[in-house]
C-alpha cells in the first residue's frame, strides 16, 4: 500500500474513533514533526511541547484535511505556524531573516577544517553552521534536504509561494555557503 | 556564461532542477572556473551534508503525553510474541516459585519439632541451610506431583494469549495457596 492510501486509511480510522489508528500515525511522523520545529526552536523541551500541540491540532482538526495534499506536508503547516507563534511570542527576533542581522563568523571549528569535513564530524559542523542561521532559513533547508519535500510541498507546508520558497532557498544556501567558505572551507 | 549567471543555476544543478543542455553548459563552466567550482562544491556539500543529518526524536512519552490531552486511550505497540511467550513463562515460573517456596516452608515446619525450630532459630547460618534443603526437597516432590499437570498446563500456556496466561498462572498460584493454607489449618500426620 503506498504512503498516501495508508495516510487515508489512518486518517478515516481516526475520525471514526479509532485511537489506536491515531497512535499510529503519531509513530510514524513524530520524529519528522519533531526535528522541523527543533530546528526552528532550537531547544528540546519546547520543541516537544510544540510538536505534542500540533498533533493535538491535527487530531482536533482531522475532519478538514484534504487528502489531495500529503498528510505529513499537512501536519509540517500546523507545526511550523505552531513554531512561528511560539517564536513570535518569545524571540521575535529569531524570526527575521534579515541577512545583516546573521553575522557570517560561526564558532571556530578548532581544528583542520578540511580534517574534520571529512571525518564523521562532518555533522558537528554542518549542524554548527546550520545552528548559525535565521529559524526560517534553517526550516526551508531540513524540508528541502533532510526532508526531501518539493517547492510544491514546502510551498504548501509554509503556506508561502513557490517562488518565496525558491528566494528564501536561495538565500538560505547562500548564506551557508558564504559561512564554510569564511571557514576555511573551499 | 558569465559568473554572475551561473551563480543562479549552481543552485539548480545542486537541486537537479536544471534542463540536460543548460546543466552540461554549467558543468563546462565548472571545469574553467575555480571560484564557481569551489561555490559548487560549497552548495553540494551543504545539501548532502544536511541530507544526511540523523533525525530527532521526542521523548519516550510523548504519545501517551498526546493522547491523554485528547482523552483517548493510549494503547502502545503490541508486544511481540517472543516477548509475549517470555513473559508468560516468567509469570508461570514465578507462581510456581512462590507456591514451591510456600509449601516447602509449610512442610518442612510442620515436620520440625517447636525443639529443633528454636535450636536452629539460634544459628541464622543453620537455618537458612536447613530452608534450602527443605525448599529443595518440596521442589522434587512437586516436580514429581505437578509433573503431569505441568505438561498440560505448558500446554494450556502455550496456545494462548498474555492475558489467558497471565489468568491461569494466577489461578494455579491461588488453587496451591488454598491447597496449602488448608493443608495448615488441619492438625497434620503428614
Amino acid at each position: 500500500m503506498e504512503r498516501a492510501e495508508q495516510d487515508q486509511v489512518l486518517v478515516n480510522k481516526c475520525l471514526a474513533g479509532d485511537s489506536r489508528a491515531f497512535n499510529r500515525l503519531i509513530d510514524l511522523y513524530k520524529r519528522q514533526v519533531f526535528s522541523l520545529i527543533l530546528r526552528l526552536v532550537g531547544n528540546q523541551a519546547d520543541a516537544e511541547d510544540i510538536a505534542q500541540e500540533t498533533f493535538i491540532k491535527a487530531y482536533r482538526g482531522l475532519a478538514g484535511y484534504d487528502p489531495s495534499h500529503p498528510l505529513l506536508t499537512w501536519l509540517f503547516r500546523i507545526a511550523h505556524n505552531s513554531a512561528i507563534d511560539f517564536l513570535r511570542a518569545r524571540k521575535p527576533e529569531a524570526l527575521s531573516i534579515n541577512d545583516d542581522q546573521n553575522p557570517l563568523e560561526v564558532e571556530d571549528p578548532g581544528v583542520n577544517l578540511e580534517e574534520r569535513m571529512e571525518a564523521s564530524s562532518q555533522h558537528q559542523l554542518i549542524e554548527g553552521v546550520l545552528a548559525s542561521l535565521p529559524s526560517l532559513y534553517r526550516e526551508i533547508l531540513v524540508l528541502r534536504h533532510q526532508q526531501e519535500l518539493s517547492y510544491q510541498e514546502i510551498a504548501q507546508s509554509l503556506g508561502i509561494p513557490e517562488g518565496t520558497v525558491k528566494v528564501r532557498l536561495f538565500r538560505a544556501r547562500d548564506l551557508m555557503r558564504q559561512k564554510l567558505s569564511r571557514m576555511g572551507y573551499g | 556564461m558569465e559568473c554572475q549567471e551561473i551563480k543562479y543555476k549552481l543552485q539548480e544543478l545542486v537541486d537537479g532542477s536544471l534542463e540536460k543542455d543548460e546543466a552540461a553548459a554549467v558543468r563546462k563552466h565548472l571545469k574553467v572556473c575555480h571560484d564557481c567550482a569551489t561555490d559548487y562544491r560549497l552548495l553540494a556539500l551543504t545539501a548532502q551534508a544536511i541530507r544526511s543529518l540523523p533525525l530527532a526524536g521526542p521523548g519516550p512519552l510523548f504519545n501517551a503525553r498526546i493522547m491523554d490531552s485528547l482523552g483517548l486511550d493510549y494503547l502502545p505497540g503490541r508486544i511481540r510474541p517472543a516477548a509475549k511467550w517470555l513473559l508468560g513463562t516468567a509469570l508461570g515460573l514465578s507462581s510456581l516459585w512462590i507456591a514451591v517456596l510456600g509449601l516447602g516452608l509449610h512442610l518442612g515446619l510442620i515436620r520440625t519439632d517447636p525443639g529443633r525450630i528454636y535450636s536452629l532459630a539460634k544459628s541464622t547460618v543453620g537455618l537458612l541451610a536447613d530452608l534450602q534443603v527443605i525448599v529443595i526437597r518440596a521442589g522434587l516432590r512437586l516436580a514429581d506431583l505437578f509433573g503431569l499437570a505441568g505438561k498440560i498446563f505448558s500446554t494450556l500456556l502455550s496456545g494462548s494469549n498474555l492475558p489467558v496466561q497471565a489468568a491461569i498462572s494466577a489461578a494455579i498460584s491461588l488453587g496451591l495457596m488454598v491447597l496449602i493454607s488448608r493443608k495448615i489449618h488441619q492438625p497434620s500426620n503428614i
